[in-house]
């Protein structure tokens, strides 16, 4: 319940008022990532100079998007019907990145597709198998054979 | 002009080698099915095909992702003109009067005109390239680092201003580009930077991942899920050619649209897309019949569809000449060719001829290519629409994977991917501009290396940049595009809040 209150409080946020802290925020990382970089002078300025002048610029314009964001549309006013579909999409893109190496290429994207197309999109097998089994081994000959670039081969060598 | 003559001889002579000259017509073909799906846009359709690329040289993939680019902005008219859905940004247009001609039974006519305007706009833009982009390069080569520094302020400035959405927002992605762009190791010093301990991150982050993420990935997770029927006017074949009425209306709306085009083209930012809503605006102004825009006024069409195509080739401009991409197709263009280990900028043309002229050639060749090719197949590419975006997500998921783990092999490149995709997807909701990040990325080793040596000239005075005419005539630019972004704050008076959120 709780946590629940605090989305809601969240939710009711202007847009450009969270878009101006995080970019604001994120001039202070930088800035805080900058310190043990030395900053020379302006006769000679050293590899932190750029980055601080930048995040300076950066935590100035955060500042502005949140002072003069107060109009701007409420969080929960953004659509975001297609969002639990886009977390699904995401998710597979993680287990992707995860199962690429150790599965090799062909298993990879034969699962990959085999998950979005069959279980995400509800599609029939008979267009799922042969389309993820097709795709992954013709993308995998056009780029090993054609294109010579080394995809990651599975635990059963292929 | 005798050796602009015979360096475009060499040129097609590159372009015209079956080897390269197939890859110019696949680059069309490809480019035209992504212009015709909605939901994937050209800049999304050139990132995710980039991996295509990767085992082609330097020339055969400027071709080929050229060829997708104005293919892409050619296929966009076909979706808008047919299903009132435009394929891409530019092609909105074109929804008013192409899709209410389509419903008078004109859409062969319609589709005719947009493809023989984009033909004309093209070849001319391309002409007009070939003689700009030579003498700008040569003019490049009087730049210092204090010029550099105040072009890219330029640039950047131009592209907030240009975007039209707020300044601010998209300043902010500039800086946020410039700042990914520092990633790793300083080349002046060699200190990590930023690394976060991790060795591979030391060469930067990689513009691939960075691009294919926040322009093909995020558009597919803000477009996943979409479930819409599609209801499409078939055009008969035999019905394709205008009349004459519809020609002689058409000539002026097609030459004017070519040279607004290309002007507008040289400006950075989505200047296809400015380009074809001034078009549109224009003809209507200078219309007798101003009342006939939206109930299918063939000039709505013939000349939108020929500004944004020859504003294609006007943007290339400043990438091949000055090496500063002026948008994102062109930021993806420029990093596939610095994959290749070619960096485009003023020596560029004189230490690449056969890549500069074949490119121009091919641009040539690829108009002429788009105008055979999608008249006859126009109901080749009207079946595409009938694949379900839910079918062809996955797959481009899937080619975003091949293409960003093909450049280093790299299973960083993979989470640098998919932590931009959804960077991206929140961009877009709260709306903000992705395209600076990436140009900004390009841009900061130059902007950063400059602005550096130009303090150390001038030890440590910022002067500099005033005392030399070429920079001072680029921040004078900057300034004054400062202040007409601000004079929507001198003029509403009061509201200036809201002026600086939706201006600015």
């Amino acid at each position: 319940m709780f946590k629940g209150l605090k989305i809601q409080r969240i939710s009711v946020f202007p847009s450009d008022r969270i878009s101006g802290s995080v970019l604001f925020f994120l001039a202070l990382g930088i800035l805080w990532e900058s310190r043990g970089l030395p900053m020379g002078d302006l006769q000679l300025p050293g590899p932190a100079f750029v980055p601080a002048v930048l995040a300076a610029l950066l935590g100035t314009t955060g500042a502005f998007i949140f002072i003069f964001g107060a109009n701007s549309p409420r969080l929960y006013s953004l659509r975001w019907e297609e969002a639990k579909h886009t977390i699904i999409v995401v998710g597979a893109s993680i287990f992707a990145t995860l199962t690429l190496e150790p599965l090799g290429y062909p298993i990879f994207a034969t699962l990959l597709l085999g998950f979005l197309l069959g279980a995400v999109e509800r599609q029939r097998l008979r267009l799922v198998l042969p389309l993820a089994l097709g795709l992954s081994i013709g993308s995998y000959w056009l780029f090993v054979s054609v294109f010579r670039v080394p995809l990651p081969k599975g635990p059963l060598g292929f | 002009m005798q050796e602009t003559l015979q360096n475009l001889l060499l040129g097609f002579s590159v372009a015209l080698t079956p080897s390269v000259f197939i890859y110019a017509v696949l680059g069309c073909f490809v480019g035209t099915v992504v212009g015709v799906l909605p939901g994937i846009g050209p800049l999304a359709g050139v990132s995710i095909l980039l991996p295509l690329t990767f085992g082609l040289d330097a020339t055969k993939s400027v071709i080929l992702l050229a060829g997708i680019y104005y293919g892409a902005m050619y296929g966009g008219s076909t979706t808008s003109i047919l299903m009132r859905i435009p394929g891409e940004t530019a092609s909105v247009v074109t929804c008013l009067d192409g899709y209410a001609m389509a419903q008078k039974g004109r859409a062969g006519p319609a589709l005719a005109i947009a493809a023989i305007g984009s033909f004309i706009a093209g070849t001319f833009s391309v002409v007009a390239l070939m003689f700009v982009a030579p003498p700008l390069a040569r003019f490049a080569l009087r730049f210092g680092p204090p010029e550099y520094v105040a072009l890219i302020a330029l640039a950047i400035i131009t592209l907030s201003y240009m975007s039209g959405g707020s300044m601010l927002k998209s300043t902010a992605m500039a800086l946020v580009g410039f700042f990914l762009g520092m990633v790793g190791i300083d080349r002046l010093t060699g200190y990590s930077r930023f690394d976060f301990g991790l060795a591979e991150l030391g060469d930067g982050i990689g513009v691939v991942p960075v691009g294919i993420g926040l322009f093909g990935l995020a558009e597919i997770l803000s477009n996943a899920g979409t479930k819409a029927a599609l209801q499409v006017i078939r055009p008969r074949l035999k019905d394709l050619l205008p009349n004459r009425d519809e020609w002689r209306a058409s000539l002026g709306p097609i030459g004017r649209g070519t040279v607004l085009g290309f002007f507008i083209g040289l400006m950075p930012g989505p200047s296809h897309v400015v380009s074809s809503f001034v078009s549109y605006a224009v003809e209507r102004r200078l219309s007798k019949h101003p009342e006939r825009f939206g109930q299918g006024a063939i000039e709505g069409v013939a000349g939108p569809e020929s500004a944004n195509n020859s504003a294609t080739s006007g943007h290339f401009i400043s990438m091949l000449a000055l090496g500063i991409p002026s948008g994102g197709i062109t930021a993806i263009i420029l990093a596939a060719l610095m994959i290749h280990g070619v960096s485009p900028g003023p020596l560029f043309i004189r230490e690449h001829p056969d890549i500069f002229w074949g490119f121009i050639a091919s641009m040539y060749v690829g108009n002429l290519v788009l105008l055979i090719l999608n008249l006859p197949l126009i109901g080749l590419f009207v079946n595409f629409l009938r694949i379900p975006y839910a079918v062809l997500y996955p797959i481009f998921i899937l080619f975003c994977f091949l293409g960003v783990y093909s450049v280093n092999g790299s299973v960083l490149d993979l989470w640098i991917m998919t932590g931009m995709g959804l960077f991206g997807y929140l961009l877009r909701k709260f709306d903000f501009e992705p395209v600076p990040i990436v140009i900004g990325m390009v841009l900061a080793p130059i902007l950063e290396l400059s602005l550096r040596q130009s303090l150390i000239m001038s030890r440590g005075s910022y002067l500099i940049f005033v005392q030399r005419p070429i920079a001072l005539a680029l921040l004078v630019g900057s300034m004054i595009l400062l202040v007409l972004s601000l004079m929507p704050l001198i003029r509403r008076g009061t509201s200036w809040i809201r002026a600086i959120t939706s201006s600015i």
